[in-house]
């Protein structure tokens, strides 16, 4: 045998003694990157059909307001317009929303925010339509509009939606928080405010639809979820499923706006287009139509008190959190449940009260976005723990090493912390990595204009849909007569490498290379639905029907390969395209001669994985139970350096540990600690989308900033520690979305630390800094 | 349909715009133009592409005193220039914060002048070494205080037959330095909150400040100024806290601001005082040091 099969034999057995498998731990190369690095995706503007026509779509003018007329004749005397589309054109339910049927598609009786659409202009080519769009002329009765949740939610407020303006009341009731801040010695209240934010993916939504031969419609588009779109646009156009087949073309991003509603607007009424004019029609968005249509991060304001003996073990908290959600609920109404659920942080606390309210405003809406509430909730209780630690006088370190989550210690709704609990390794290593202790004590000595600051923020993160859904997965694997694996999903890539994932669980479980995979596009009819590539469900719960899917392959490709070996099945390894029997492996058989000799004897290499995550059971009234099967930890220090007089500051270093139970590629996932970290880092020091009136002032990358390489700390530290989970693959827990969530608190706790300033409204500007020291 | 006319030489660049110049906008690299006419802002009927003049309009050139800056030196060709290491550092400490790599490699100093918007840096520290454009016509050279420059956001005073042929300046003498200052929500591709050039000179002795010019995005209107009370102030003056002190009310009194999403008045007021502050330190540091090692 050659040097390298025994050494891939070596560590594989060395692997199997830990129950894994050879792949699984590796930085291996993505299936699709070098294509990416060639520039040979095709992304949805790059090709379009002959004969398609442009899409421009017509937002409201106001906020909030009566639809008296739509009048369309002027745009329409245009001899490049071909079409002119409002609600009286949606042949289904003239509906495209997420949870509660709350917004309609085309605006119809009623305007709720400048970011409804109204009407779309179809036209030859884009700018013939976006020069129409500026001709249809829609008549308004105006109602007073309302900016203000607080406002929204009083008694008497203008009513956004009939059925009033909060759109859900979220729970979390443990113990009695009275009894629990009368038994304290020490309690502070704080209140805590969080901005809109918007994801800026790369690439901006875009869709165009085809209308087929067979009398089908394909949708071809830039999304996350395109059996989300299928049903949305089937609604929406009344046809059967079957006969909306959507494709994920390549994705330029999308941190979750482009899960729901925008896709499915930009799907539908491309093929309400299409059905009507007979061509392909193609909805063209710009960053602008982007940034005001498609759901950000909610707006929040958290009342937070805390209650805790003069020896620092906390006793009570209690969160009441108004969380912004728009003209319409979107999935709001999944986010306040899961800020709830994380309302009080990663401590154990015996009485906690947390109400959650999601509440509608005439801005435009909220939604999916990367985090999912938790930066919301997180940036409120870290900071409030550094208030704490500071009235009692102890290092806000001391405070968590006190109270945070361990093996044995329950959360906020008395879920028991198991072994998979790794947030004091976490903590223990970033401390170690980033000096911590050290610093502290040298930074307190500080005088001058310019100061340095350590600031801590910890997190635990409840893994995957949970209460959002049901967690399940189909994935199809199909090795062709060369030896090729398609492995194909309705979940999806868009830039996280997480499907790649999969593609190297399979591999290492079917004993193949894994650059013999190819990943199909994800396509409503050719591929099972597979729940919303939301979650940062990816690799914990897909990873696990990628496992299904290949260890059924492996049973056939034993049997094949113990034909051709003339050894038993039990005897069979394959291992990096090759097989032998573990009792004579001198004899060896390659991997396409198995495929052959499968394909031969009608061996079927198709077939279909599947999981399902068990059900999580807690108490809707209380909110108490175990909401998750598992959860991520995280730990994080940030070093900042503030300048007295102006409040102009820089993170100067980031160290970062994230328990993820196995990473299944590590490079990955630090990939995914740098990038969360860097958006987390733009959310809390820098970006802002900004309403006046309703209306958004910097729907633009020239007014709206997100950080540039020169905004990004020197000095980064990402370390990985591993607690295996209970439901993920080989124990791997989720990553992508928990690093965007330690920014904002450890860098405000920073500040404090440098300063003695507490800025408690992100973002972090200088302005807000220095108001804080110069009160 | 846009016209785009690529002369050879400045003499047919200007017979060009002899007549009806007002159709025409003139292009340096384009790095503000470009993306203004594809986002429809302008629609302009004629564009004249200076780019095929870069034998006659791209010298930076000493002439005695004198530093002359065609205009079609890149914002790169400043920052890599020697000339400007040391007294013009002003140049630098915008150069390293203007745009980004790719805008300073095309980013043009007549493009910059030409556009007068709200991001041009490089205007401030024109004036505040009070420097001259030449305008250049089929009619002959024309010059004007780049103080007088920009009449109005975007506006300058250009007649519709010139092209910014160069600016020049005298260099600071041994005693001066210069220096800038700009503050934004993040540290590249920003709107200024505030930006601050100055040109500062200390008497023979160094103990006073013999002139001083402050040149700031924003004093009143909407377009960079000098802070005259201010140097007026200053002028004459020993550089000792009182004085800062009083200089920087001085200055909150002449500033007139205004609040927008990215910065309250206020904040840009205090940024402007304490750049104040530091920009006239800075100054008298690097003169004093200079004098110590000799440079």
């Amino acid at each position: 045998m050659s040097m390298e099969v025994e050494y891939l034999i070596e560590q594989l057995q060395k692997k199997a003694e830990r129950g894994e498998l050879l792949y699984i731990g590796e930085s291996l190369n993505r299936v699709d990157d070098i294509e990416k690095i060639l520039g040979k995706p095709i992304y949805t503007a790059d090709i379009l059909p002959k004969q398609t026509l442009y899409a421009k779509l017509v937002h409201s003018t106001i906020p909030h307001g009566y639809i008296r007329s739509i009048n369309a004749a002027n745009a329409l005397n245009n001899s490049k317009v071909k079409a002119v589309l409002t609600y009286k054109d949606v042949p289904g339910i003239n509906e495209s929303s997420a949870v509660i049927p709350d917004r309609p598609l085309f605006a119809d009786r009623k305007v709720r925010s400048t970011g409804d659409i109204v009407a779309a202009v179809l036209a030859n080519d884009f700018r013939a339509a976006t020069e129409a769009s500026q001709d249809i002329k829609i008549e308004y009765d105006p109602l007073k509009p309302i900016f203000d949740p607080l406002e929204a939610m009083k008694e008497g407020a203008p009513l956004i939606h009939d059925a009033g303006n909060v759109a859900k009341h979220m729970k979390v009731y443990k113990g009695d928080v009275q009894k629990g801040f009368e038994a304290s010695d020490i309690i502070v209240e704080g209140t805590y405010s969080t901005q809109f934010q918007d994801a800026t993916p790369m690439e901006p939504e875009l869709a165009y639809a085809v209308p087929k031969e067979n009398g089908n419609i394909l949708i071809v588009g830039s999304m996350q979820s395109p059996h989300i779109t299928q049903s949305g646009v089937a609604k929406a156009l009344n046809l059967p499923l079957s006969r909306v087949e959507v494709i994920q073309a390549v994705t330029g991003g999308a941190f979750g706006p482009k899960s729901d509603e925008t896709p499915t607007d930009l799907g539908a009424i491309a093929a309400i287009g299409a059905l009507k004019t007979g061509r392909p029609v193609f909805v063209n968005m710009t960053r602008e139509d982007s940034m005001i249509m498609h759901t950000k991060r909610h707006p929040s304001i958290t009342k937070l008190k805390t209650g805790a003996t003069a020896d620092g073990k906390l006793i009570a908290s209690q969160a009441e959190m108004i969380m912004e959600t728009g003209a319409y609920a979107s999935l709001g109404v999944l986010v306040i449940v899961r800020a709830m659920f994380h309302a009080n942080g990663a401590y154990e606390i015996p009485n906690v009260k947390n109400d959650g309210y999601l509440v509608y405003t005439n801005n435009t809406f909220a939604g999916s976005f990367r985090g999912f509430g938790a930066p919301q909730a997180f940036f409120a209780s870290e900071s409030q723990m550094d208030e704490l630690a500071k009235k009692l006088n102890m290092d806000p370190l001391d405070l968590r090493l006190i109270n945070m989550l361990r093996p044995g210690k329950r959360t906020s709704t008395n879920q028991l912390m198991d072994a998979a609990c790794g947030l004091p390794e976490c903590v223990e290593q970033v401390v170690a990595a980033s000096n911590y202790r050290k610093k502290v004590k040298e930074y307190a000595e500080q005088k001058g204009n310019t100061r340095r600051g350590v600031g801590i923020a910890i997190l635990h993160h409840g893994n995957a849909l949970g209460p959002e859904g049901n967690d399940y997965v189909y994935v199809h694997l199909n090795v062709d007569r060369d030896g090729i694996v398609y492995l194909g999903t309705g979940l999806t890539e868009y830039g996280t490498g997480a499907i790649s994932g999969l593609a190297q669980i399979a591999s290492s479980i079917m004993g193949c290379k894994l650059d013999r995979f190819r990943i199909d596009r994800p396509n409503s009819l050719k591929h099972k639905e597979s729940g919303p590539t939301v979650a940062s469900r990816t690799t914990a719960i897909g990873g696990n029907g990628a496992r299904d899917a290949a260890e059924k392959l492996r049973d056939r490709l034993n049997t094949v390969a113990a034909k051709l070996l003339d050894c038993m099945t039990s005897e069979v390894v394959i291992v990096d395209d090759i097989a032998y029997s573990s009792s004579a492996p001198q004899k060896r058989v390659g991997w396409n001669e198995i495929v052959d000799e499968a394909y031969r004897s009608g061996v079927s290499l198709n077939t279909i994985g599947y999981y399902m995550a068990p059900r999580c059971i807690w108490d809707e009234h209380t909110g108490l139970g175990s909401p998750y099967s598992q959860f991520t930890f995280g730990a994080a220090v940030a070093d900042v350096e503030v300048d007295i007089d102006t409040g102009v500051y820089s993170v100067r270093s980031y160290y970062v540990a994230f328990d993820v139970g196995r990473a299944v590629n590590p490079r990955n996932v630090k990939g995914q600690l740098y990038g969360g970290t860097v958006q987390g880092l733009g959310y809390a020091t820098m970006e802002e989308l900004v309403h006046k009136d309703g209306r958004v002032l910097n729907p633009n990358l020239k007014d709206y900033y997100i950080p540039t390489s020169l905004d990004i700390p020197e000095e980064f530290v990402p370390i990985i520690v591993e607690k295996g989970g209970a439901i993920g693959p080989f124990g791997a827990k989720v990553v992508a979305e928990p690093p965007i969530v330690l920014p904002g608190p450890a860098v405000r706790n920073a500040i404090l630390n440098a300063t003695g300033w507490s800025v408690d409204s992100l973002p972090i500007t200088a302005e807000k800094v220095w108001r804080e020291g110069h009160k | 349909m846009t016209e785009v006319l690529m002369p050879n030489t400045l003499a047919e660049a200007l017979s060009m715009i002899s007549k009806d110049g007002h159709d025409v906008l003139i292009l340096g690299s384009g790095s503000d133009v470009i993306p203004r006419i594809r986002e429809r802002e302008i629609e302009p009927k004629k564009v004249l592409d200076l780019s095929g003049l870069g034998s006659e309009l791209n010298y930076i050139r000493t002439e005695g005193k004198v530093i002359r800056i065609g205009a079609l030196v890149t914002v790169r060709q400043i920052i890599d220039n020697e000339l400007f290491k040391g007294r013009l550092d002003a140049f630098l400490q915008a150069g390293r914060m203007f745009g980004g790599p790719q805008i300073r490699n095309m980013a043009t100093v007549g493009g910059n002048l030409g556009a007068a918007s709200s991001s041009e840096d490089l205007i401030p520290i024109f004036i505040a070494l009070d420097a001259r454009v030449k305008m250049a016509s089929i009619d002959g050279d024309r010059l004007v205080p780049v103080s007088k420059l920009v009449v109005a956001k975007r506006q300058i005073d250009r007649r519709p037959n010139e092209i910014i042929r160069e600016i020049y300046f005298e260099m600071p003498d041994e005693s001066s330095w210069t220096a800038f200052f700009k503050a934004g929500r993040r540290n590249s591709l920003i709107i200024d909150l505030i930006n601050m050039a100055m040109y500062l000179k200390l008497n023979i002795d160094g103990t006073k400040i013999e002139d001083i010019r402050i040149a700031l995005n924003r004093v009143r209107g909407k377009t960079p100024e000098r802070a005259y009370k201010t140097e007026e102030y200053l002028r004459g003056k020993r550089i000792e806290n009182e004085t800062i002190a009083r200089a920087q009310e001085v200055l909150d009194s002449e500033v007139q601001l205004s609040s927008d999403f990215r910065a309250s008045a206020e904040y840009r007021k205090s940024l402007d005082k304490v750049i104040l502050a530091r920009l006239i330190n800075n100054c008298r540091d690097r003169i004093v040091e200079g004098r110590r090692t000799g440079n």
